[in-house]
């Protein structure tokens, strides 16, 4: 998948997180900001990874804020922020 | 018994903590809504969002439906692109109006199927009628196609198509509602009421749940989990209900066993239209 342009996904409510993916020409780069990263922060990580490279996203800045997000809400907001940073039109 | 549809309950699909745990309301349906309840800006993550939700989260067998965008709008086929995948059990169509509407999703649900791997046939499909054309042509769409599972009445855009507005009495529906009623019945799928959106008047919506009830509906979509118990305890017989119910039965065996030809209870004549619904009434008093 080819990166375009930057694109956020997600909110800042409980239960949500917040994608932001900035295309850019370095390694991938992941930050994470969450309450409970000490617990969680690592399996955040692994899956928005995992999504990753199954889109073949290998460049790119990510910059996640959880606000408690399940699973399948992680994978939604990352899928949804890819599919917009791939997209030409905003 | 066919399933039980006594309640829709609307969850709309950009909101996470709203669907994370739906299933905890037990209603007899989910619906997912990706159409009125999402914003413009957000049709695309909420599509992932309720896509991700039916992948990962354990609804508890609860039926799980999902109300895409039209096919005449920009988000109606990725939708279903990325929502049949997902497989929920049922798609919504809203705004049908006639039986080309819902051939038209048939076909696309069927060509999705193919190329993921899912059995044709598998995704069952609803069809919400909200415009005088499609009260007009309720008939064919109930009968468009084997996937339907049910139809029901949209209000709110119908009421403004004939120039009207919503009323405590629901005399501006009554057409309508027996129109779809008689339309389903006649094609053996499931009858579904409209939404009542003033979630404060309890008393109004019990009013209008024994009214539709009354004519004959399965059941009705919800917006609020509050309004459950209210429908359940609507379309739960009463005990004398049930006690009348058991003696018909009753009657029907003690007449089979003594080769009686005409059975009556109580004075009155008993015939199959009166077996069948005291057999349906047992069987509900049974779930609830």
């Amino acid at each position: 998948m080819e990166l375009l342009n930057r694109a956020i996904s997600g909110t800042m409510e409980s239960s949500d997180i917040m994608v932001e993916i900035i295309p850019w020409d370095k390694d991938l780069e992941i930050n994470l900001k969450s309450d409970v990263k000490e617990q969680y922060g690592k399996q955040i990580i692994a899956l928005v990874k995992a999504i990753l490279d199954e889109n073949g996203v290998k460049k790119a800045c990510i910059n996640l804020k959880d606000k408690g997000a399940l699973d399948f809400v992680i994978s939604a907001r990352v899928k949804t922020a890819l599919y917009r940073a791939a997209r030409r039109s905003q | 018994m066919s399933k039980l549809r006594r309640t829709m309950l609307y969850v709309p699909g950009s909101k996470p903590s709203m669907i994370k745990d739906i299933y905890i309301y037990n209603p007899d349906s989910i619906m997912f809504d990706l159409e009125d309840s999402v914003s413009l800006k957000e049709k695309d993550s909420a599509r992932f969002l309720v896509s991700e939700a039916l992948q990962k989260v354990d609804y508890r067998g609860i039926e799980t439906v999902v109300r895409i965008n039209g096919l005449d709008t920009l988000f109606g086929m990725e939708d279903l692109e990325i929502i049949v995948k997902a497989q929920p059990d049922v798609i919504r169509l809203p705004k049908t109006e006639t039986a080309k509407d819902v051939k038209e999703v048939e076909e696309i649900i069927e060509k999705l199927e193919k190329e993921y791997g899912i059995e044709v046939g598998k995704t069952k499909m609803m069809a919400a009628i909200e415009s005088a054309t499609g009260v007009m042509n309720a008939l064919e769409i109930a009968n468009a196609s084997d996937r339907l599972i049910g139809i029901a009445i949209g209000a709110e855009d119908y009421v403004t198509n004939i120039k009207t507005k919503r009323t405590p009495e629901g005399t501006e529906l009554l057409f309508a509602r027996c129109q779809l009623l008689n339309a389903a019945r006649s094609a053996g799928i499931a009858a579904l009421d409209t939404v009542y959106s003033d979630v404060e008047n309890m008393e109004g919506f019990r009013n209008e749940v024994e009214h539709i009830k009354g004519l004959g509906f399965d059941g009705k979509s919800i917006i609020n989990p509050r309004q459950i118990d209210v429908v359940h305890d609507v379309f739960t017989p009463s005990e004398e209900e049930y006690e009348e119910a058991l003696q018909v039965i009753e009657a029907i065996k003690r007449a089979e066993e003594s080769g009686s030809g005409v059975i009556s209870l109580n004075g009155k004549m008993i015939d199959k239209p009166i077996v069948e619904r005291a057999e349906r009434i047992i069987e509900l008093s049974k779930i609830n």
